[in-house]
């Protein structure tokens, strides 16, 4: 393998323009998480404090072996979500090491209305769950919840993948031998009871943890029977009598010491066994990445550039370098694990299509996992590309996707438009994990066309009514849904709404990404199976 | 004889190959064998061998460029030969820059008579919702520039032409 030779010109007003364009994102989102993760109102400090309670962060930063990383997932879920939104949507998941064994960990975040479950607080919660399930990782949870927020009951409850599927996602888990620990440090009220009763060990903390399926004031409106939450479901009852938990502990402090000593009593599992060799920095500084990223949707750059700023000596094999070059293809080594690697430069070609196809059936041969660049607008249009057939050769390329058994992470780079998302490797495609920096703009299609498109109708539908085309009104048309698209297209909205696993600084990706691959390792590979491939 | 290569030495060039015929290494430098023996490790990048039976000392150290040797009071570098990006280049090696897709040109950025340099940007088009920036595949002078700011252009429509080189 060679190493990339940058073009990049430091000294460059473009380049400079970047890094002050793209580090402002980068410092924007940093004190974003920060207030997701750690700004809360004095009175929700006081309530917890007043409980004898730890904040949700220091409870995970006493769980983790010290001094080693946390992955955390979609740190700013429910940002974007207006009323139905919270910080972090409530919940604090992510992967980590307990005792040596890399973990995910769910955490209730009862420093926000008591750790009540919002739509997004399930739906991230049931993503963590995914996550366990797809690399097969242990889980630890940590409960404390007030249970369903109620007045939204409707966005949370009742479909396929809301709050059922978090305790049909424990059960699968148990099914495939994945353990998981529950620490009670709260109310696990009616669904949350399912969280420690579906856990093959649990820990409850005298005084303030409780399990129960109704909690004392619907016990009471139900058969008039007046009981505490303690008799109800507390610690004694629980470890001594119902057997629903197996630890009682007098602290926070002692349930998580319990906790680390149960994580260490299980065996030690080997994990995929993939090639890896002696990891190297990249040659190139990735702080240039801001420097590299434009600062307009619509402007291009060199992929191969951010690629030498995240991958081991900077050094790239490429694949196919002279065919299809939209679609850049080749192997590398993050953290040193060998990767394929694909990234758009440009508009994705029949060539380009059967390339990336190509490319990834030769990870699958070679048990290398697979990752997706996204800098997308689509597939090329028009009537010669239709006639040589685009749609079937796209349609290849998601084939070849669904077909792969290697892990996949999808890192979403700048746009991801149109079909173009699906070719590679959207969240719809199972990625193991899909990244975002905080330039990324996702949609069906771009603002401008969607806003052009809509205007037009409006003009045509003006027109067959026999009304008066005025430019006014097709210009407030074109701009309220300009404004609308660019909303939803923003990072930050895709993360609010739990589109990827969470904004990252680009700096951070290898890191991130270095994670992301050891973790997916837990999971054993299995077969490639491709559908019928359409030539 | 196994695979051979080549030694471009003081203009004079010599094949270089590793013997088969003996279990000790031996390499045959065009023809003649010299036996390397007692390949010694004295500091990072200081080595002693024997050639033959005479005791040689060198230096040896590497970049991605290339590997630079050190004998006797005189430098010898051995440059690498990236295959990947040659044929990249040799694709990219042409006069006329063409349009590899239909679209609109946003802004012309060179003239006639312009002196550039590869990778310098030519034009800036726009099609599929993307600016890309196309730019000088080598040095050399611009000779015509077709495209026109806010035209349109189909495939293949040529862009810009250099000066054929000599």
């Amino acid at each position: 393998m060679s190493r990339i030779k940058s073009k990049i010109q430091t000294e460059s007003t473009e380049f400079q323009s970047n890094y002050i364009h793209n580090k402002g994102l980068a410092d924007e989102l940093r004190q974003e998480q920060h207030d997701a993760r750690f700004k809360r109102s004095q009175k929700d400090i006081d309530r917890l404090a007043g409980h004898g309670k730890m904040m949700p962060r220091d409870r995970l930063e006493k769980l983790l072996d010290p001094g080693t990383p946390f992955l955390e997932f979609s740190t700013l879920a429910g940002s974007r979500a207006g009323d139905a939104g919270s910080p972090s949507a409530s919940c604090i998941t992510g992967i980590g090491v307990v005792s040596g064994q890399e973990v995910v960990i769910i955490g209730n975040d009862s420093s926000i209305k008591g750790g009540a479950w919002y739509p997004l607080t399930v739906k991230k919660i049931v993503r963590a769950l995914d996550i366990a399930i797809e690399n097969r990782l242990p889980v630890v949870h940590l409960c404390d919840s007030a249970g369903g927020f109620l007045p939204l009951q409707s966005e949370l409850f009742p479909d396929r993948y809301m709050a059922g599927r978090m305790f049909r996602n424990q059960s699968t888990l148990s099914k495939m031998n994945v353990k998981q620990l529950a620490l009670v440090f709260g109310h696990c009220t009616a669904g949350g009871a399912y969280v420690p009763a579906l856990s093959d060990y649990s820990v409850i903390v005298k005084g303030t943890g409780a399990v129960f399926l109704a909690g004392p004031p619907l016990v009471k409106a139900a058969t008039g029977e007046i009981v505490s939450a303690d008799d109800l479901g507390g610690s004694d009852l629980h470890t001594q009598i119902s057997g629903v938990c197996d630890y009682p502990a007098d602290t926070e402090e002692e349930a998580i010491a319990i906790g680390r000593e149960i994580v260490d009593q299980w065996e030690k599992l080997t994990k995929w066994n993939i090639r890896k060799d002696t990891v190297e920095e990249p040659y190139y500084d990735p702080d240039e990445l801001y420097g590299i990223l434009p600062t307009d949707i619509k402007k291009s750059f060199d992929i191969k550039e951010v690629i030498a700023r995240i991958v081991d000596g900077s050094k790239f094999h490429e694949y196919q370098p002279v065919y299809g070059t939209t679609m850049v293809c080749g192997f590398a080594n993050i953290w040193g694990y060998k990767v394929g690697i694909l990234g758009n430069n440009g508009v994705i070609f029949n060539d380009s299509a059967l390339k990336a196809a190509h490319f990834i059936e030769l990870c699958n041969q070679n048990n290398t996992p697979i990752l997706f660049l996204q800098n997308v607008t689509g597939f090329m249009v028009g009537k010669e590309y239709e006639a040589k057939g685009i749609s079937k050769d796209g349609a290849k390329l998601i084939q070849a996707i669904v077909g792969s058994h290697v892990p996949k992470f999808t890192l979403m780079c700048h746009g991801s438009f149109g079909a173009g998302n699906y070719g590679m490797c959207g969240r719809a495609y199972d990625p193991r994990f899909v990244f975002s920096w905080p330039n990324h703009q996702i949609g069906i299609m771009g603002g401008e066309q969607a806003a052009k498109t809509l205007a037009d109708v409006k003009k045509r539908q003006l027109e067959r009514t026999g009304e008066k085309v005025e430019q006014k009104t097709l210009d407030k048309v074109y701009e309220e849904t300009l404004e609308a698209f660019q909303d939803q297209m923003s990072a930050y909205y895709a993360t609010s709404e739990l589109w990827d696993d969470g904004i990252i600084n680009p700096i951070d990706t290898r890191n991130s990404l270095g994670i992301a691959i050891s973790a997916s390792l837990n999971a054993q590979p299995g077969e490639p199976g491709y559908g019928i491939f359409r030539f | 004889m196994g695979e051979s290569y080549k030694l471009n030495l003081d203009e004079i060039k010599h094949e270089v190959a590793i013997s088969k015929c003996h279990p000790e290494l031996t390499i045959l430098v065009d023809g003649t064998a010299f036996a390397i023996e007692d390949l010694i490790q004295i500091s990072e990048n200081h080595f002693s061998v024997r050639i033959n039976g005479q005791l040689k000392k060198f230096w040896w150290a590497q970049d991605e460029e290339a590997i630079h040797l050190r004998s006797d009071g005189r430098t010898y570098t051995l440059p690498y030969l990236d295959h990947i990006s040659a044929t990249q280049k040799a694709a990219t090696n042409e006069d006329i820059i063409k349009a590899n897709m239909p679209g609109l040109v946003v802004s012309v950025n060179c003239q006639v008579g312009s002196t550039v340099s590869a990778g310098d940007v030519l034009i800036v088009i726009e099609s599929m919702k993307m600016q890309i920036n196309i730019t000088a595949p080598r040095d050399g002078e611009v000779e015509s520039v077709y495209a026109e700011t806010n035209s349109a252009f189909q495939k293949n429509a040529e862009l810009i032409s250099l000066k054929a080189q000599e």
